[in-house]
C-alpha cells in the first residue's frame, strides 16, 4: 500500500460508513475498519487493485452502516404493509377524484383562463393532491412502524407485551370501519385544501382580483396552528384505520385531537376577525343587508364543538365496550365450540 | 434447474445463519482481531463474509457476550475480542441447543417412511 490514491479510497469507503454512525461508535469503528481492511488487502498480496478487490468485498458502505446499526432498513414491515397498502388506494380513491371534480367545477364555474386551461389546472391539483397524499399517508405508516404499533391494537414484541385479553370478541372484529376513517381524511384534506384555495378564489371579485373570505392576517398564526391540528387529524384517522378497534392510547390520541380543534375555533371565533373587511363590503354590497358574522360564527363554533364532544364520547363508549366485552369473554360460540 | 439452486442456496444460508455466533463464541476463547477470526472461521469450513462478521462482533460485544481491547503494541492498532463469562456461559448453553437439535433432526431424517 505505497500509493496514495489507494490509501485515499480507503480513508474515503471509511469516512462513507463511520459518518453514518453515532459520534463515538463512528470513530471506533473507523479505527478498526482501517486496520481490517489493511489487513484484509495484506492477505491478498498487498497490490494496487487489492484494495479496490476489497472494497468490493465488503460492499456498500451505507448498508455495512446499517448492519452496524442494526437499524431496520425499511419504511413500513410486513405486519403493517396489507393495511398500508388498503390505507393508501382507499385515501388516493376518495381524495383524488373530489380534489379532481371540486376544481374542475370551481375552474369551469369561472373559467378565467379558458376551458382548457381550466381542465388542466383541474388534473394538475388532482395529481399533486394524489402525490402529497401518498407521501402524507406513507410518512404517517413510517412512524407507526418505528412506534411499533401494529393491527389490532396489539404490540409487537419490541414495542412491549402483547396481551391476549386483548383480542377483540368473536364476531366483533373492527369497530372503526376503513371507509369511516377515509372519509374523516377527506374531511379533513379539502379543509386543509379550501383554506389555501381560498386565498386566490372566490365568488366576489374587485377589479379581476378574488377577494378571499378569510381575513389575511390570520396567515401569521392562526392557519399554521390549524394546519398542524389538521395534520395530527390526519395522523389519529390513520391510526384508526389500521388499529381498528379502541384502544386506550388511540381514544386518548381522538380524545385530543377533538379538544385541540374545538378549543381552537371557539378560540378563533371568540377573540379574532375571520372574515376579511373587504368580503363583508361586497356581501353587503350584493345583498344590500350586513354579513351576519356573529350568527355564522356561533353556529360553526357549536357545531364544531358538537361534533368534537360527540365523537370523543361515542370512542370513549366503544373503547368501553371492548373492554367489558373482553373481560365478560363475549363471543356466544366459544363454549359451543368446546363442547364439540 | 436454477430454480430450485436458487431455493436450495436460501434455506442453506439460513441454517448457517445462527451458527456463526456459536462458532464465533467458540474461537474466541483466545483473544482474536476481526479479520483473523475469519480466516480461522474459513479455514474450519465456515463461510461468513466480512461485512456481516465484523458487525456483528460489535453486536455481541454490546450484549456483553464479548470483551474487546485495543492494542497498540503491533504495526497497526488493532480491536482484539474475548468471550467475556456471561459469553462462556451462552456458549454452553447454545452447544446443548446444537447437539439437541442435531440428534432432532438426526433421528427425525432417519425415520422417514416410518
Amino acid at each position: 500500500m505505497k500509493a496514495g490514491r489507494s490509501n485515499d479510497l480507503v480513508e474515503r469507503y471509511v469516512w462513507a460508513v463511520a459518518r453514518r454512525l453515532p459520534k463515538d461508535v463512528g470513530a471506533d469503528v473507523a479505527r478498526e475498519l482501517r486496520a481490517t481492511i489493511a489487513d484484509m488487502v495484506e492477505a491478498r498480496g498487498g497490490e494496487e487493485d487489492d484494495v479496490r478487490q476489497v472494497l468490493l468485498e465488503l460492499g456498500d458502505p451505507a448498508r455495512l452502516a446499517d448492519e452496524y446499526r442494526a437499524k431496520p432498513r425499511f419504511l413500513v414491515g410486513p405486519e403493517l404493509y396489507p393495511v398500508y397498502v388498503r390505507v393508501l388506494i382507499a385515501v388516493l380513491l376518495v381524495v383524488v377524484p373530489l380534489v379532481l371534480v371540486v376544481t374542475l367545477v370551481a375552474e369551469l364555474w369561472d373559467p378565467v383562463e379558458g376551458v382548457p386551461l381550466g381542465v388542466l389546472a383541474g388534473v394538475q391539483a388532482a395529481v399533486q393532491t394524489g402525490v402529497m397524499v401518498a407521501f402524507g399517508v406513507t410518512l404517517v405508516f413510517a412512524v407507526l412502524e418505528r412506534a411499533g404499533v401494529t393491527p389490532g391494537g396489539a404490540r409487537s414484541p419490541r414495542g412491549g407485551s402483547w396481551d391476549p385479553d386483548s383480542l377483540p370478541p368473536v364476531g366483533e372484529g373492527r369497530q372503526i370501519s376503513i371507509a369511516g376513517a377515509v372519509a374523516g381524511l377527506a374531511f379533513l384534506s379539502l379543509l386543509l385544501g379550501w383554506v389555501v384555495w381560498q386565498r386566490s378564489h372566490s365568488v366576489f371579485r374587485v377589479g379581476g382580483e378574488p377577494v378571499p373570505l378569510l381575513d389575511g392576517a390570520l396567515w401569521d398564526v392562526w392557519v399554521p396552528a390549524l394546519v398542524v391540528i389538521v395534520i395530527a387529524g390526519i395522523a389519529v384517522e390513520v391510526w384508526k384505520a389500521v388499529s381498528g378497534v379502541w384502544t386506550t392510547a388511540l381514544v386518548a390520541a381522538n380524545v385530543a385531537v377533538n379538544t385541540a380543534f374545538a378549543a381552537f375555533f371557539v378560540a378563533l371565533l371568540a377573540t379574532q376577525r375571520v372574515v376579511s373587511p373587504a368580503f363583508e363590503a361586497e356581501f353587503e354590497k350584493l345583498s344590500g343587508e350586513e354579513f351576519p358574522g356573529g350568527v355564522v360564527a356561533f353556529a360553526f363554533a357549536a357545531v364544531v364543538v358538537g361534533i368534537s364532544v360527540g365523537d370523543s364520547v361515542d370512542c370513549v363508549l366503544a373503547w368501553r365496550r371492548r373492554r367489558r366485552g373482553a373481560a365478560l369473554g363475549v363471543g356466544g360460540d366459544s363454549t359451543r365450540a368446546v363442547e364439540d | 434447474m436454477d430454480g430450485i439452486d436458487d431455493v436450495l442456496a436460501g434455506h442453506a444460508q439460513e441454517l448457517r445463519r445462527g451458527s456463526v455466533v456459536l462458532a464465533c463464541l467458540g474461537v474466541l476463547r483466545e483473544p482474536r482481531y476481526g479479520y483473523a477470526l475469519l480466516d480461522v472461521l474459513r479455514e474450519a469450513g465456515i463461510e461468513v463474509d466480512g461485512n456481516t462478521l465484523y458487525p456483528l462482533l460489535r453486536r455481541l460485544e454490546r450484549q456483553g457476550l464479548l470483551t474487546s481491547a485495543w492494542t497498540t503494541d503491533e504495526a497497526r492498532p488493532r480491536k482484539y475480542y474475548t468471550v467475556s463469562p456471561s459469553g462462556e456461559r451462552v456458549r454452553e448453553r447454545l452447544a446443548a441447543e446444537w447437539t439437541a437439535l442435531d440428534a432432532s433432526i438426526r433421528a427425525l431424517l432417519k425415520g422417514k417412511g416410518t
